[in-house]
């Protein structure tokens, strides 16, 4: 994935997270700034493939893994994927429009 | 089919019925996040929806896809909506909230693995007592309440 650099200012206590972060995986302070963003990202992709405002493809895309793996990580957070009763009864009226009429 | 179905019956163990039963086509970009993907980041199920391509899962090359879809939709869903239109394909086998939404403003003929189940039950591709396990199967997968929609429409075929 293609990187581009960001002029950000961050306040220090985030800085101090990633400091720590740094320190105990034994990475650079910008490598573990990209993590703890990385892991924002995703829980928030997650939150809105839960809620329907994106697709699993979009998921995948905006992430850059495949769609099983986004089913893995909202499994691993106990999200729930897909459709409710109201799609069901929705997608029963789209179908009965193609059944041919007795 | 889009990828969250693919997923969804497979894991389920519902993909060999189904294709067995109707002709299922997926698009090269769904073959593409879920399988090619799926297999460098050593998913299990990848492998397993490797082997149903030519054996009953087919593969289609979608051309560009229509330009009002919105960007909402990743590759997979944009090239299902295209490959669908392409092929003249009766229906599109999803359980995406996002892109059930977008085939409803679109008036495209859809339906989730749920009421796929339920509907092969119907049609006598699948006898009632296997359909309620494979519905159970699909109960982690799926909305309570979808789950209980089809249970109920299973329940109405006895």
């Amino acid at each position: 994935m293609p990187t581009s650099p960001v002029p950000l200012r961050l306040p220090k206590n985030l800085l101090q997270v990633a400091e720590l972060r740094a320190r105990q995986q034994r990475i650079d302070r910008a490598a573990a700034i990209r993590q703890l963003l990385y892991a924002a990202a995703t829980d928030y992709v997650l939150e809105l493939l839960s809620e329907g405002r994106i697709s699993l493809s979009k998921a995948a895309e905006l992430l850059d893994c495949s769609a099983l793996e986004i089913h893995r990580l909202a499994q691993e957070r106990g999200l729930p994927l897909g459709s409710d009763a109201e799609d069901y009864q929705q997608a029963q009226a789209s179908l009965k429009k193609l059944k041919p009429k007795k | 089919m889009d990828s969250d179905a693919l997923i969804k019956l497979t894991k389920a163990g519902l993909l060999p019925i189904i294709t067995h039963a109707w002709q299922c086509l997926i698009p090269d970009e769904v073959y593409e996040e879920v399988v090619v993907r799926g297999k460098r980041e050593a998913h299990p199920d990848a492998e397993a929806i490797e082997r149903f391509i030519s054996r009953g899962l087919e593969r289609g090359h979608a051309r560009a896809a229509p330009r009002r879809l919105p960007p909402t939709l990743g590759p997979g869903e944009r090239s299902v909506v295209a490959l669908f239109v392409q092929e003249k394909a009766d229906l599109i086998l999803t359980d995406d909230r996002a892109f059930l939404a977008v085939l409803r403003r679109l008036e495209l003929p859809h339906l989730t693995p749920a009421l796929a189940l339920v509907t092969l039950a119907e049609q006598g591709a699948v006898p009632l007592d296997q359909a309620r396990d494979y519905l159970d199967r699909l109960k982690p997968l799926i909305r309570s309440s979808a789950y209980e929609a089809a249970r109920a429409d299973l329940q109405k075929l006895i």
